[in-house]
């Protein structure tokens, strides 16, 4: 009778293995097959080894384009966080009692609403350096007396879209972190004030404290999606990565690889790379921000091994005796 | 195996052909029809990149011809998918092909079809048409563009496997207004008021301003001094097409299947070009740096352009090959009104009876087309039948009532005005046109003939797209003076390196950077 409980459990979880196995185990794996061949899109996959593996430490075009990613990404979490940290700090304030939070939070989620195609068609309008409207109002106020190339000059390409990132991603992280500060009850934050805290003491041992779980996520899937960045760098740049490469990101440069050269065996193996790149960050800034619960999990498994140990050997004796 | 049994079953099913030969126009023409099927059970799925093939009512030609009720394929469904490229026709196409799961019929670009003859996705169309007792195919074979009929054969069996309608050359869109203010003291410059004025100014433009790439460059030099708010192009985009400066241009990769030197000898003169027209601003530019498809690109086809500091720009020239007229100047040509003045182009949200108004009224006339260093093609939507299809004898019925299909075509001209490769079509409505009125009366389609004649696209390949592009980022850093960019070697250097890195088959050690 238990067998047959335990088969129907199978039963049970198996449409979770069977798409995951599907959607994201067998691509992984196909794409480390793809990785070792010479194929282009279409006719024969001429196996070549690990040729794929060594072209991508001999490519200087994938340092550049990695150093890319990692500056677009560090500006643009840098200032999700900031925001949305600042955001929550003046909405939880319970001095401030800022009204309208609902509305707010529609507001700065918006632009996340926004397909990306028209993000971008709306910003090389705006940032446009002939004929864009920002250097436009920027004449017309007498700030600047010469164009500015906000998508022309690659360190100014590259913090435009960053600032692009920010604006579209800022509100996602209010939301959460908001999230987090209203599980803690009021009377926390009143106690604190009444009992003379300030608003750094406050910062410092409430809010971040309670928001820390979801930071965490934040900068973790934050990663994840900045070491993938694509859409805003790709349709701004039409695929190019211009300024001097400057907006040519891992995975515009792997798309392109893949679907522009039809070289789809080294935009398999730079994939996987990059996918061992995204797990060993994941993994070390897990490690990083959870020392103290993987310390209480190793404590823990330990004094359960030896009670188990010493469970084993009182029945040991137990039979001995009888 | 699989693709000879079909073919041979399709062959086999042809000799069983049942023939109806009538007068009516909507009578089916002779076609193999398989008797053991059930044709009302059956479908046949058309991809292409455009949605040309259902807005110019080729689909419903063809259920009229052989779907409707009475005809060989009736009840036969029809399912037509258009994804643009940009979408990533190709993207969808090639997986779909190689899991079996390819349409019966798909359209695709020259180097698109360069692609699906190599990986064995077109059959062999010569084949059917030797089988089909209506298809005379010599007759066809004259009949077509000698480069079209060539572009669409497949190496491995010397068998044709695609063809297109049209031919897309491509050529130089001026304005003759504006070609007179500059050069209207020169010798030879046409007088206004003649007849054919404006080809008589793209004749002389064509022998003084564009016929080398040195000219093309000292052109845009001369219309930037005569006006310092003027410019030639748009921007350098326009002149990527003369990148070869030769009607007889090299092919990128050699005999032995490598890089080949004397193609890459061929882009100097051209990245020096780019170079010359670059500017940080438009004030220190050869062009009005308006990027390709950018608002200020439309724009400045029949207004000034004003830049953020509140500078004003005008634009003289576009290079755009046929459709780029039909669908891309004229809608964007200036307007005149029965008087001869002005007509402003309404607002898009203007009322109907206004935007009609303004579509019915005359162009100003004042543009000409003229040819570059070079000619050139751009676009052209070629059709196959896949050689998987599990109705070949309906995908072949289709490219006959599109392709073979004579009167169908010259309808169909009649109505697009777009120019077609097949000269029975053709040289008619060449010798009886009016002229153009956006061109002034000028007979463009005499033009795009003899351009079209001299395009040789034997030398494409399957690379030259992606080398193309390969190209162009490293000439565009040197443009802008990049890091590391500080001479043609330096770009070439790179693009070497790109190649080792995307394409390592064709690679090959000492290739020239100089």
């Amino acid at each position: 009778m238990k067998k047959i409980k335990d088969r129907i459990g199978y039963l049970f979880v198996s449409p979770f293995f069977l798409v995951f196995f599907l959607f994201n185990v067998y691509p992984i794996l196909f794409t480390l097959y793809l990785s070792m061949t010479r194929y282009k899109g279409y006719g024969n996959k001429v196996f070549i080894g690990a040729e794929n593996f060594k072209l991508v430490f001999k490519d200087p075009n994938v340092v550049d384009a990695f150093m890319n990613t990692i500056k677009i990404w560090g500006v643009n979490i840098f200032f999700q966080i900031f925001l949305a940290f600042l955001l929550v700090m003046i909405f939880s304030d319970i001095q401030y009692k800022v009204k309208g939070l609902g509305f707010f939070r529609v507001v700065f989620y918006l632009p996340n609403l926004i397909a990306s195609a028209t993000i971008a068609l709306i910003f090389v309008k705006l940032l446009d350096k002939d004929y864009g409207v920002l250097n436009q109002v920027l004449f017309n106020i007498d700030w600047i007396d010469k164009s500015i190339g906000w998508l022309t000059k690659p360190i100014l390409a590259q913090m435009s879209v960053s600032a692009i990132q920010t604006w579209m991603w800022f509100g996602n992280s209010f939301i959460l972190f908001m999230a987090s500060v209203q599980a803690v009850s009021k009377e926390t934050f009143e106690a604190a004030r009444i009992d003379g805290a300030n608003r750094l003491q406050v910062m410092m041992n409430i809010t971040i404290p309670s928001i820390k779980p979801i930071l965490i996520y934040v900068m973790v899937t934050g990663l994840i999606g900045g070491l993938q960045l694509f859409d805003i760098p790709f349709l701004i740049t039409d695929g190019k990565g211009f300024p001097e490469g400057s907006l040519n990101t891992m995975i515009t440069y792997i798309y392109n690889m893949a679907f522009v050269y039809k070289n789809y065996g080294y935009a398999s193996a730079l994939s996987f790379m990059l996918f061992l790149v995204i797990l060993l960050f994941t993994v070390t800034f897990t490690v990083l921000t959870n020392r103290k619960e993987i310390k209480e999990f190793f404590e823990n498994r330990k004094i359960n091994k030896a009670r188990k140990r010493e469970l084993s050997l009182m029945k040991g004796s137990a039979k001995h005796e009888s | 195996m699989k693709k000879i049994s079909r073919l041979l079953v399709f062959l086999l099913v042809a000799l069983f052909v049942l023939t109806a030969c009538g007068t009516d126009k909507t009578e089916a023409p002779s076609v193999a029809v398989d008797e053991s099927k059930d044709y009302s059970k059956e479908k046949l799925v058309i991809w292409s990149f455009t949605d040309e093939l259902q807005t110019a009512g080729d689909i419903d030609h063809f259920k009229e011809l052989y779907t409707a009720p009475g005809k060989p394929f009736e009840g036969l469904e029809v399912e037509f998918v258009a994804v643009s490229i940009q979408d990533g026709y190709m993207d969808k196409i090639l997986p779909a092909l190689e899991a079996g799961n390819g349409p019966d019929v798909f359209t695709g670009e020259l180097d698109h079809i360069k692609q699906f003859i190599e990986a064995g996705y077109y059959a062999d169309i010569e084949t059917m048409m030797e089988s089909d007792s209506e298809i005379d195919l010599a007759a066809e074979k004259a009949d077509y563009k000698e480069y079209i009929w060539q572009s669409g054969i497949d190496p491995a069996t010397g068998k044709l496997a695609a063809l297109s309608w049209q031919v897309t050359p491509g050529a130089i869109f001026f304005k003759t207004d504006m070609a007179a203010a500059v050069w209207g003291s020169e010798a030879g410059f046409p007088a206004e008021g003649s007849a054919d004025y404006n080809t008589e100014v793209t004749n002389w433009m064509n022998a003084n301003k564009f016929n080398s790439i040195d000219n093309l460059l000292n052109a845009q030099q001369e219309v930037k001094a005569f006006n310092a708010n003027w410019r030639l192009f748009p921007d350098d985009q326009s002149v990527r097409h003369f990148a070869a400066g030769t009607n007889d241009p090299a092919k990128w990769i050699d005999e032995d299947g490598k890089l080949n030197p004397a193609k890459i000898k061929e882009q100097i003169p051209y990245i020096n070009l780019v170079k010359g027209m670059y500017g940080e601003t438009i004030q220190e530019s050869l062009t009005a740096n308006a990027g390709e498809w950018g608002g200020p690109w439309f724009d400045a086809m029949d207004k000034d352009l004003v830049d953020a500091e509140g500078n004003t720009w005008q634009v003289m020239a576009y290079s755009m090959p046929t459709w780029g007229l039909k669908y891309i100047i004229e809608p964007n040509m200036e307007k005149i009104d029965e008087a001869g003045n002005p007509l402003a182009k309404p607002a898009e949200d203007a009322d109907q009876a206004t935007k009609d108004a303004f579509a019915a009224a005359a162009f100003k006339g004042n543009w000409g087309m003229a040819s570059g260093p070079n000619s050139y093609f751009w676009g052209g939507t070629y059709l196959g039948i896949n050689s998987d299809a599990k109705n070949p004898e309906v995908a072949f019925a289709f490219l006959k009532s599109m392709l073979f299909d004579k009167e169908r075509l010259a309808a169909r001209q009649a109505a697009d005005g777009d120019m077609y490769s097949v000269e029975s079509v053709m040289a008619p409505v060449i010798a009886n046109y009016e002229g153009r009125e956006s061109l002034g009366g000028m007979n463009h389609l005499k033009v795009f003939n003899e351009e079209a004649a001299k395009i040789d696209l034997s030398n494409v390949t399957i690379y030259d797209r992606g080398l193309n592009d390969l190209l162009g980022v490293h000439i565009t850093n040197y443009k802008q003076g990049a890091e590391g960019y500080a001479s043609v070697a330096d770009v070439l250097t790179k693009f070497y390196a790109d190649v080792q890195v995307t394409y390592p088959e064709i690679y090959v050690e000492g290739l020239p950077t100089e």
